[in-house]
């Protein structure tokens, strides 16, 4: 039997995220024809915010709080991840504005530290932060056409975070990483073999933001520990290292196949992740 | 004939019988100077004693109890005007990193952005805004509380303990402060139907004159 309390967090991280999602695909099924490169991102877009508004419930604008920034920055890079796909921007371009947004990104999540940090610190904070951030939007962004890489990928880092949150100390952190990964989750149910609604370079940017702010949100306000934060991003690599090595030793592979390898390849170190953050937690808990 | 051991036997028994009322009569010496509250005059400009102060609130969880905590730290100073007691002021000031409620996972996610934020939020403060009498001990203290970035006017219902001089030369006074706020005016709202919405903090205070 579960309590009202157990359902309430459940219904909060994981099926309202979900319902949404799918509610947005199935809509989103019958007007692709008509605007096929924003469904799949609206839907994404709207399930996590339902999980989004439910859970913290403390949205404010201005944002005075770091996790304010959230949906504002998931929401910002949707038209910008369209509008550097114009045949007019060349890729030096498109990764010079990528590398500009999350820069301008990580300092307004981490601008209440920042002062406390010294500017030198701050800075070279701030280049790693972006670095690694743009990394990984553009790894993602890369993989975004072939099939459902990139949303297996962002769902096994997604439900890899919110337990790693969870354990680090931070239920919510690891809730609101449990609303992505459900919305991510409802989008491959649709979506699983091929694509029906792609994720699409608008759909992966929302969703590499809303994880990449929760990540960084871990990470510098709730003190996630650095290793398992670091193997959450290792990942990426791995998938990366999968989707090459099938693509060059099995081209004639079928698409799920190509994906299903990238996902066990990008669970490796999410479990060491979630192991590390368990050992960790009962080793500092002494249980 | 007397023994030896019966010699000293008598010996040991007159230094008792000389000790005994002696001893008597310190105990009740140290009666006599048994703990009670002083009732010197309160006025004056005051600094908070930390090590002789605390913060403690309590909280409920699930519906079914009420979980306290503590804030170990705090500092602050307040004037007293007996005469005028609406000229009286207080400034309180709490290090929200020191929260202690008795279990290291549960203090790191209360401090965390599921609740104060403190990597943001480090402090929090009152600031008096008026304070009035309310019988011959008790005053009440309104003032603005910020908390988690916001600010929020918070009544303290404040009661005197004693005021009077210390052993080492000084003078202090004390108060027992009480108040009650919802947690979500501070913008906390994270978990509203497993920790309530409600706190009860209760502040003792001892400060010493400067």
């Amino acid at each position: 039997m579960i309590s009202s309390f157990t359902w309430g967090l459940l219904t909060q991280t994981v099926l309202w995220p979900l319902t949404v999602t799918l509610l947005g695909l199935v809509f989103a099924l019958l007007l692709r024809r008509r605007i096929p490169q924003l469904t799949g991102a609206a839907a994404l877009a709207a399930g996590f915010l339902a999980g989004y508004g439910l859970i913290y419930a403390s949205f404010a604008f201005p944002p005075r709080q770091s996790l304010d920034w959230l949906p504002i920055l998931a929401l910002a890079a949707w038209p910008l991840s369209m509008l550097v796909r114009r045949p007019r921007f060349p890729a030096w371009l498109r990764m010079l504005i990528g590398a500009t947004f999350v820069l301008l990104a990580g300092a307004l999540l981490l601008a209440p530290l920042l002062p406390q940090a010294g500017w030198m610190r701050a800075a070279g904070t701030l280049l790693v932060i972006g670095a690694l951030w743009a990394g990984a939007w553009f790894y993602l962004d890369h993989i975004a056409p072939r099939g459902a890489a990139a949303g297996v990928v962002l769902l096994v880092i997604a439900a890899g975070n919110a337990a790693v949150a969870v354990l680090a100390g931070s239920v919510m952190l690891g809730q609101l990483g449990g609303a992505a990964s459900a919305a991510l989750g409802g989008w491959l149910l649709l979506n699983w073999p091929c694509p029906r609604i792609p994720l699409g370079h608008a759909g992966t940017a929302v969703m590499a933001t809303a994880l990449a702010g929760l990540m960084l949100v871990g990470r510098f306000y709730a003190d996630t520990p650095v290793l398992p934060a670091l193997l959450l991003l290792a990942a990426l690599g791995t998938s990366a290292c999968a989707l090459f090595l099938v693509e060059r030793y099995r081209p004639e592979s079928a698409p799920a196949i190509t994906t299903l390898w990238v996902g066990v390849a990008a669970l490796v170190p999410v479990i060491a992740a979630v192991g590390l953050a368990v050992y960790q937690h009962f080793s500092s808990s002494g249980a | 004939m007397k023994t030896t051991t019966q010699t000293l036997f008598n010996a040991h028994a007159r230094i008792l019988a000389l000790l005994l009322p002696a001893a008597a009569a310190l105990h009740g010496t140290a009666f006599a100077a048994d703990y009670k509250l002083q009732a010197a005059e309160p006025g004056g400009a005051y600094a908070i004693d930390p090590v002789h102060s605390s913060v403690q609130f309590f909280i409920g969880h699930l519906g079914v109890s009420e979980l306290p905590g503590r804030f170990n730290s705090v500092s602050g100073n307040f004037t007293l005007d007996p005469s005028r007691p609406e000229k009286s002021q207080v400034s309180l000031e709490i290090p929200v990193s020191s929260l202690d409620t008795n279990h290291a996972q549960r203090d790191k996610d209360l401090l965390g952005p599921d609740f104060f934020n403190a990597k943001q939020f480090p402090a929090m403060r009152f600031v008096s805004t008026g304070v009035k009498p309310r019988g011959a001990k008790d005053y009440v203290v309104t003032g603005n509380l910020t908390l988690h970035g916001m600010t929020r006017p918070v009544t303290l219902a404040v009661q005197r303990i004693g005021a009077g001089p210390d052993p080492w030369g000084g003078y202090r006074s004390g108060y027992i402060a009480t108040a009650t706020l919802q947690r979500s005016d501070f913008g906390m709202n994270y978990m509203l139907e497993g920790i309530s919405d409600t706190v009860k903090l209760q502040l003792n205070i001892e400060a010493t004159r400067k």
